[in-house]
């Protein structure tokens, strides 16, 4: 009888991996390359963001000899064209009609959000190189998904930091009406509120509206010494140059979080002048990861190189971390997650590092836009950890 | 018939989707002729006049005016080659004043002439001389009535065709429009019109059409359509 | 000057771009009947126009003269090309040919001018700000276009009201078969009036740049707040699109500093209410 049952299960066990052979074909059997699926915006407002995260991925592959960990790396594109409705759609997209053996993405929080549901689910390995949505590294937290940019309340934090520094007392926040909009005011007021600063009032303008001229007639009747500001692309750039035109960059200082200025600090011209922001990166940093990355990524792609770019090198580091560690083999999971999660190396960034919920641990730097320029003023705080509330692994 | 006839129709067909509305019609018309067109509701008279106008696709056949093949032209063609229209429900441009409506069709006819002018027309209707400041909208029935001919006329048409111009309207006011109807006939312009009364017709035209289903039943002269009273009266349901 | 007054300038300001937006938008939707999604495509290539044409004629004025007669031909091309083929069908096959003319222009918009925002300069003798309250200065060009906005309604309400052109754009925007049958070839007055609209919004793009700048997207969302106000205007109607215009204008002002929670949805409201009371919009005809 023993017998019997014995070979009976051994036929089944056969039976039924000989039929799952060809759906789920272990990757390390396949002598071909780890499929990374990007789902990124290569359309739209964020376009541009997307294109300077593949940029660098692409090139950080292509120095390592297009290997990571000794398996080729193939890239498969899918625009999210930064929209939460399709986000599902274009996450199954790459997960089930491409069968990617790495989820890379995106700039959106709200297509995050959603890619992150699917990527707890299946446990792919899965990069965040930008979307700061807090969830996703706290209540959300998976042992598969690691975020190399920054969690949006962290940028506030920092930069809140720095402005009770520089002795601003009463401030006015700004930003869209939504979630990470929310998150980075959050912040902005967790370090500012506890270092005795005061907030006159909240300003927020529905998403992506960029008529501004009423908020800042309203900023200048609240007269608070500075304004901290959440924006980004095209947006960012029409704020502060409609700030400017109102003259009042003279009386009320504008910080921001750093995205305000990047990407367009030569669009800005003098309207940018003076304009102070905080971000885990700036291009005058003086170390020699990010000297040889911006002359690297400069040659290759014919223009300088910013966070965005920054974030999507630091992601395939990452990657190589996790695949190294397993020599290749995407589906030994519980030894590559673990290795991933102990990552540190250098960045053009400076010394990366990640927490326990997968958030990094990082450097915020104090910048000032001057001469279409972010100038370097300091380090605005120190290898700064975000919140880790309600994750489960922290 | 006369040899060399201003309008003249063979066998057409038209359709509204797979609905058949005109059936193989012959139509014409002489030079400075009336010609009443006749038949019950829905028999297919505006159809007609809108598919020698061009705003039906004629089918089947050809129609040639004054000499030249104008099937399949565009409508506007076909009014430059000298077709004046006034449409069942007359088609004002209610946001233009009414010299406006009137100044906006003005062009000389296919002859050269510029009979009609927008003196010519305030005195043929007093009242709108009286309205060239009031918007298209504004104006009652019997007056937009006028305005849609006076504007027809505007483009020194050869041929008018007019559609249930009467229709609605209080017994004194198609009076006026029939009398003026006349006086645009006796000044050598053809004309094609679609009413009901036939009393009036037999008056203002000398020969009369009669369409039944999209096909000719009757073709001619004021005569024989007195003759033949218990045949047309049965085909015009009176 | 109180918050009220500035309050009041901005909406104004607002009100009137928005307004050579729409304008064209509403000329095309009343008078050729197509629903043309592609409408802010011509604002954002307007906003890029002004990028490329400024740094070749070094000002912004002169780019706008070169500019418009390019987006009229621009406008007829595209009328012939495509938009011509959709006067006779219904309007979810406009939508789709429209909507895929929206996906051209941004993918040729990538690759021509790319994925990064784009700032264009404001002419030095206009960029200087003067003060409205002591805290609070307005760009002198945002004032020179409001006056350019104002000029450019009062030449469209003159050119629509008193010459032949006008005329005829009135007639057919209520009956476009009389029009015809009145000898007048529609084909090119709807050639002209949608290279118009194509004129109008590039325009509106242009005139905006310097203080808008130029980034991918910036069409959609012009096209949005333009609808709302061809649907408050009622379609068609030139007086209603200024009068939409200002009151959008307004209402985003206001509702962004005395109701800042429903300023997002206060115009939609607005859009609502008017429906609700003159379901054809302001100056509508049913
Ligand atoms: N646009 C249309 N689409 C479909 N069918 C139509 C259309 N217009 C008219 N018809 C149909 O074609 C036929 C002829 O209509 P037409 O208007 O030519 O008749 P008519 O003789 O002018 O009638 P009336 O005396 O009522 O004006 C009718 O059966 C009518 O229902
Ligand atoms: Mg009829």
């Amino acid at each position: 009888m023993m017998n019997r049952r014995r070979i009976l299960t051994l036929a089944g066990a056969t039976g039924a991996s000989t039929l799952a052979m060809p759906f789920v074909r272990p990757s390390w059997a396949q002598s071909g390359a780890v499929r990374v699926g990007l789902l990124l915006p290569y359309s739209g407002t964020y376009a541009a963001l997307g294109e300077a995260i593949t940029n660098a991925m692409q090139l950080y592959v292509t120095q390592q000899g297009g290997k990571l960990g000794g398996r080729a790396i193939e890239f498969v594109k899918v625009d999210d064209e930064s929209a939460p409705p399709k986000a599902t759609e274009n996450t199954t997209k790459l997960v089930s009609g491409e069968k990617v053996d790495v989820l890379c993405g995106t700039v959106h929080s709200g297509v995050a959000m959603a890619m992150a549901k699917i990527a707890r689910e299946n446990g792919l390995p899965t990069l965040i190189p930008n979307a700061g949505a807090e969830a996703i590294t706290r209540a959300m937290c998976a042992p598969n998904i690691f975020r190399t940019s920054f969690g949006n309340s962290q940028v506030g934090d920092a930069t809140g930091m720095a402005m009770l520094k520089a002795g601003v007392k009463k401030a006015v926040t700004v930003t869209w009406k939504y979630s990470a909009g929310a998150e980075s005011v959050d912040g902005f007021k967790k370090s500012f509120l506890k270092g005795g600063g005061e907030v006159i009032k909240d300003i927020t303008l529905p998403f992506p509206d960029v008529e501004f001229q009423s908020i800042l007639a309203e900023v200048a009747s609240l007269k608070p010494d500075a304004v901290y500001s959440f924006f980004a692309g095209g947006g960012a750039l029409k704020f502060m140059k409609d700030y400017h035109a109102a003259k009042l960059n003279e009386k009320v200082a504008l910080w921001g979080a750093g995205f305000l200025t990047d990407g367009v600090e030569k669009a800005a011209g003098p309207a940018g002048d003076g304009v102070k922001t905080a971000l885990h990166y700036v291009d005058s940093l003086d170390n020699a990861e990010n000297k040889k990355f911006i002359a690297d990524y400069t040659a290759a792609f014919k223009k300088a190189p910013d966070v965005y770019a920054v974030q999507g090198w630091d992601s395939m580091q990452l990657l190589r971390v996790g695949l190294e560690a397993v020599g290749g083999d995407v589906t030994k999971r519980k030894d590559m997650f673990p290795a991933m999660a102990k990552a540190e190396f250098k960045s053009p960034r400076g010394p990366f590092k990640l927490g326990t919920s997968h958030n990094p641990i990082q450097n915020f730097y104090l910048r000032e836009l001057r001469g279409g320029e972010n100038k370097y003023l300091g380090v605005a705080a120190e290898m700064l950890a975000d919140d880790t509330t309600g994750c489960k692994m922290a | 018939m006369s040899a060399n006839p201003l309008l003249e129709a063979r066998g057409i067909d038209a359709f509204y989707g797979a609905s058949h509305v005109l059936r193989g019609v012959d139509f014409h018309v002489g030079r400075g002729e009336t010609v009443s067109l006749l038949g019950r509701n829905g028999m297919g008279k505006t159809t007609l006049l809108r598919t020698l106008m061009g705003l039906v696709p004629a089918r089947g056949g050809d129609i040639r005016f004054d000499g030249e093949d104008i099937k399949g032209r565009r409508p506007s063609a076909v009014a430059r080659a000298g077709v004046g229209f006034v449409p069942e429900g007359r088609g004002i441009f209610p946001n233009l004043s009414v010299e406006e409506n009137l100044i906006f069709a003005e062009r000389e006819g296919p002859d050269g002439r510029r009979d009609w002018t927008r003196g010519a027309i305030y005195q043929l209707f007093p009242r709108l001389l009286e309205r060239r400041a009031n918007w298209g909208n504004q104006l009652s029935g019997g007056e937009q009535q006028m305005l849609t001919i006076g504007r027809a006329l505007m483009s020194n048409p050869t041929l008018l065709m007019v559609d249930e111009a009467t229709e609605g309207l209080a017994p004194m006011v198609r009076d006026d429009i029939w009398r003026t109807l006349r006086l645009i006939a006796e000044r050598g312009v053809a004309i094609v019109v679609v009413d009901k009364n036939l009393d009036d017709l037999k008056k203002l035209c000398r020969r009369h059409v009669i369409l039944v289903k999209g096909e000719v039943v009757f073709d001619g002269p004021t005569e024989e359509l007195s003759a033949r009273d218990d045949f047309v009266r049965s085909q015009l349901g009176l | 000057m109180s918050l009220i007054l500035v309050q009041i300038l901005n909406g104004l300001q607002y009100g009137l771009l928005l307004f050579l937006a729409a304008s064209g938008l509403t000329l095309v939707f009343g008078i050729l009947g197509v629903i043309n999604l592609a409408h802010g495509s011509f604002y954002m290539i307007g906003a890029y126009m002004a990028l490329t044409l400024t740094s070749y004629t070094g000002d912004i004025f002169l780019a706008l003269a070169a500019g418009i007669p390019l987006a009229f031909l621009v406008g007829m091309a595209i009328e012939w090309l495509f938009v011509r083929h959709l006067y006779k069908r219904d309007h979810l096959q406009q939508v789709l040919l429209t909507f895929a003319l929206i996906l051209v222009f941004n993918e040729a918009q990538q690759s021509i001018w790319g994925n990064y925002p784009k700032s264009i300069p404001m002419p030095s003798y206009l960029s200087s700000s003067i003060s409205l309250t002591t805290d609070l200065g307005y760009s002198v060009y945002r004032l020179a276009l409001m006056a350019i906005c104002v000029g450019l309604a009062l030449l469209m309400m003159f050119v629509i009201q008193k010459t032949r052109v006008g005329r005829l754009i009135r007639a057919a925007e209520s009956n476009p078969e009389m029009v015809e049958a009145l000898g007048f070839d529609s084909r090119v007055l709807f050639r002209v009036v949608f290279a118009a609209g194509a004129a109008l919004a590039a325009a509106a793009g242009m005139l905006a740049a310097p203080v808008e700048s130029a980034y991918p997207g910036i069409g959609e969302r012009v096209l949005i707040i333009s609808f709302v106000v061809v649907v408050i205007g009622g379609i068609g109607s030139i007086r209603g699109a200024f009068l939409g215009s200002l009151l959008i204008g307004l209402a985003d002002a206001f509702g962004k500093v005395f109701v800042p929670k429903f300023s997002s949805v206060l115009i939609y409201a607005l859009m609502a209410l008017v429906l609700v009371l003159r379901p054809n919009g302001l100056f509508g005809r049913s």
